[in-house]
């Protein structure tokens, strides 16, 4: 009998060691206060897995009925919980803004969906990956339920606990610190990039640009950039904002910033600003030029602002949007006074991933760039935009064009049309240097030009008998004879005779040799495609990445020489189809980096690969009945990781057994079967 | 035993029904998991999910997980499960289109079944942790509440017995001597 009682005694205090366990759990109102060490129950925590990094805490009583329970976690998105402060979690750290999540539930109360905070005070985890030990204080408000607060103490050391590294002495520890390596306890950080100032001096990033569309008053549809070196920069308090200039001597340019009445100017955006603040609107105000806005309207934005304890502005960054009136043409731009670096992109008012000085339209979305005229001015901007411009593409050997292909337009050149019984065209460019075109396209004598198609021709004005005249020549150059055809697309004249369309195509050939000479003329035209050029995105179609999309800047982020216009989203094995192939191929790369910035799979363009782009894809299939015949041969997809290689299996089996089925329903697939008549992917 | 949490009306939730609050080492219990308020989605349907379940190894093992047919049959989904020891990731992507899987969904979706086996006594919180809910156009839906459950592992009788025993004789053992 004795033995048998040391022996349940061994197994009575093989429990937990005592010390260290510790949990308080409180509402605030005094309605809920529970306090429990290990004398009263016992304590288990599970692992720490690494991204996120995630510690869960159970306690129960000894009591078989569970008299007394409380459930913890607590995780964060970062690999690894560290003593320090985190804020704004939520019941899923994927929910959390700052990627910090919390649960606490008991029998007695606590909730999966609150928000709250917890300070870690101590982390340690065992080689193995488990818990070893754990203190922390949290905060977490439920629906419907007083704050409850409490602290968790699980095998913890402390207090006092072990003070977390602090290498440069400063009293911030290093999981917090700014600046880890030069002391800086006020931790500044001006330019709010998480880069203390002491690590980060950088703040001399000093210019003006703005872009305009045309119209607008105080932009003039101009362009321009300025630094230190084209003129002074001066930055003061102003009517409870900031006014910032530039003085070039020629040109003087301001902008006024003001908070709402009351309020400070702090980084953040300001909608709906006005020239005069008020109570519940900002002030803008951008001049120059002795040119401004009598009703200005707009938007800013404040990236970065400082300032002394005098009062005096220390360093800004502000990207703007102005409006001369509620609505029409704008001005965008960026002012900075010794900003910091790290505010490198170039602001992007219209949001559409091209920074303003290079958006061709810089007040509307518009990421394919498209300007069918190359005038330098989006179609965005410019919706009844007429092409104006001359296209020549000389083959080696060719006289005139020197074997180069030339494009000028209004951005770049003067184009001049003059209308008599054919049409003269002159191309006057006067960057890099003065040169001038010229085009002819004559009638056969005693005809009028008009829409069709000349062949035969001769150099114009020396054709003989019914054949037109044709002449191009410039910089030069010319032909003594020719021999070539042309094709007029559009011709109007107003009343008075003078142009106002027309469109040729033509080619070329100087004494009638082999080179030939193409190109294409536009002048206030309906027609915006070039010959040889059939997305008109003024890219030939032999050079052309993508050449039946249109995509001027021919970006080929996978450098595969493929253009991105051609890559189709969902296409994943770009066989020019979406199919369920391309679904699987989706849903197998669940959580797979991107493969290139524009990743075909990443459907709804998110910058992560998830079972919604799984979904967006397949609605977007292609292919009749999402069914492709060669489903039999699906290649094994790389799994994004171990954990999901299982899936990739189980989704591959689901491709196989569609596959199965389309094949014992082909080729004639009844058209009222379920899975073809409701499926998403029907074409 | 269900955490029960407020539902809010018109939103979207995720709960888990068990098939009993607590077992005997060696008994099964069987979760069920549910998205609630589906109605509420905008294009009316749920088209894709991706959740990931935790519970406190040691407690209970995973026994098998089915995901059901909210998104459409086995032709009609592509569908995938990862197991570990304390988690399990359910994912499924419908085929289906928007109308046919607003025919195919009420408000109330059984998206899931995970067979538990009790390992040893003790007692864990069942709750989902990462998850993303997609609707019939893959567009993103905010899950507005979950309700997870609390799942208990009782000891044998007998070793309750053992145990009461062992406690009283370790209060008799306490007890001056004359």
């Amino acid at each position: 009998m004795k033995r048998l009682v040391v022996t349940l005694l061994g197994l009575v205090t093989a429990l937990p060691a005592q010390a260290g366990f510790w949990l308080l759990v409180e509402e605030d109102g005094g309605t809920l206060h529970r306090e429990f060490t290990d004398a009263d129950g016992t304590f288990h925590a599970d692992g720490i897995d690494p991204s996120p990094a995630v510690a869960l805490v159970h306690f129960v009583s000894p009591h078989p009925s569970g008299s007394h329970w409380w459930d913890f976690r607590f995780a964060t998105l970062s690999d690894a919980l560290i003593p320090g402060p985190y804020d704004d979690a939520r019941g899923s750290e994927t929910d959390s803004p700052a990627g910090h999540g919390l649960w606490v539930v008991g029998d007695e109360g606590g909730c999966y969906d609150g928000s709250g905070r917890f300070d870690v005070l101590e982390a340690e985890r065992a080689p193995d990956g488990s818990l070893r030990r754990f203190a922390a204080h949290f905060a977490l408000a439920c629906p419907g339920r007083p704050i409850l607060r409490g602290t968790l103490y699980f095998d913890a050391s402390g207090p006092p606990f072990p003070p977390p590294a602090d290498s440069d002495g400063d009293g911030v520890f290093d999981s917090q610190d700014l600046c880890v390596d030069v002391p800086d306890p006020d931790q500044a950080d001006a330019d709010f990039d998480r880069v203390g100032d002491a690590c980060d001096p950088s703040y001399d990033v000093t210019y003006l640009l703005f872009d305009s569309t045309p119209g607008d008053w105080v932009g003039q549809g101009l362009r321009r950039t300025y630094t230190r070196t084209d003129g002074g920069f001066h930055a003061m308090p102003y009517g409870g904002g900031v006014r910032a200039y530039f003085d070039g001597g020629s040109d003087f340019w301001s902008i006024v910033v003001q908070p709402p009445q009351g309020q400070a100017l702090v980084p953040g955006v300001y909608e709906g600003a006005s020239r005069f603040p008020s109570a519940t609107h900002a002030g803008l105000e951008f001049s120059g030029d002795g040119r401004g806005c009598a009703e200005p309207s707009g938007r800013f934005e404040v990236l970065e602002i400082a300032t002394a304890a005098t009062g005096e502005v220390e360093r800004l960054a502000v990207d703007f949007l102005q409006r001369c009136g509620a609505t029409g043409p704008a001005v965008v731009g960026s002012v900075r006074w010794n900003a910091s670096l790290a505010f490198g992109d170039l602001p992007d008012a219209d949001g559409d991933g091209v920074p303003d000085v290079d958006d061709v339209c810089p007040t509307d979305a518009d990421p394919a760039q498209a300007d069918r005229d190359w005038d330098g001015i989006g179609d965005a901007c410019e919706p009844a935009a007429q092409a104006a411009f001359v296209l020549l593409d000389s083959e080696p050997g060719d006289f005139i064009g020197q074997g180069q292909r030339q494009l000028f337009s209004a951005a770049d050149a003067t184009i001049t049309a003059t209308a008599g019984l054919g049409v003269w065209i002159e191309v006057h460019v006067s960057e890099p240097f003065l040169d001038s075109l010229s085009f002819f396209f004559d009638p056969p004598f005693g005809e009028r030009l008009k829409v069709g198609t000349y062949s035969g021709a001769m150099r114009s004005p020396f054709q003989e008998g019914d054949a037109p005249g044709l002449s191009v020549f410039g910089s030069g150059r010319g032909c003594n004879t020719l021999t070539g055809w042309f094709e007029v697309l559009e011709h109007e004249v107003d009343a008075r005779g003078r142009l106002r369309r027309f469109a040729a195509d033509f080619e070329q050939h100087c004494e009638g040799a082999a080179p030939a000479l193409r190109g294409s003329v536009r002048y206030g035209s309906s027609f915006y495609a070039a010959a040889g050029d059939r997305d008109g995105d003024g890219v030939l179609d032999a050079a052309d990445a993508c050449p039946d999309a249109p995509d001027p800047t021919q970006a080929d982020a996978d450098a595969d020489g493929l253009g991105d216009a051609c890559h189709q989203a969902c296409d994943a094995d770009g066989n020019g189809a979406v199919d369920l192939r391309d679904v699987g191929a989706v849903f197998a790369s669940l959580d797979a980096p991107l493969a290139t910035p524009v990743d075909v799979r990443d459907a709804d363009a998110d910058g992560q690969i998830t079972v919604l782009d799984a979904r967006v894809c397949a609605l977007r299939c292609t292919a009749d009945g999402c069914e492709e015949t060669s489903l039999v041969e699906i290649p094994t997809p790389e799994p994004a990781g171990a954990a999901l290689g299982a899936a990739a299996l189980l989704a591959l089996g689901a491709l196989q057994r569609r596959a199965r089925r389309a094949a014992v329903s082909s080729p004639a697939r009844s058209p009222s079967s379920r899975g073809r008549s409701s499926c998403a992917c029907c074409g | 035993m269900v955490l029960a949490a407020a539902t809010p009306a018109g939103a979207l939730g995720l709960r888990i029904d068990a098939s009993a609050d607590a077992a005997l080492p060696g008994e099964a219990i069987t979760a069920t998991v549910r998205l609630i308020g589906v109605e509420s989605a905008p294009t009316g349907g749920v088209g894709a999910f991706d959740i990931r379940l935790d519970w406190s190894a040691g407690v209970f093992a995973v026994e098998s997980v089915a995901l059901l047919s909210a998104l459409g049959d086995t032709t009609d989904v592509l569908a995938a499960t990862a197991n570990g020891a304390s988690h399990a990731r359910l994912t499924a992507v419908s085929l289906l289109a928007p109308d046919a899987l607003a025919a195919l969904q009420g408000d109330e979706i059984a998206i899931a079944s995970v067979v538990f086996r009790a390992v040893a006594p003790g007692r864990t919180t069942l709750g989902p942790t990462l998850f993303r809910v997609g609707d019939a156009l893959g567009a993103y839906l905010a899950v507005d509440h979950f309700e997870g459950a609390v799942l208990r592992v009782v000891p044998e009788p007998g070793s309750l017995a053992l145990l009461g025993v062992g406690l009283a004789a370790a209060a008799l053992a306490r007890q001056p001597r004359r």
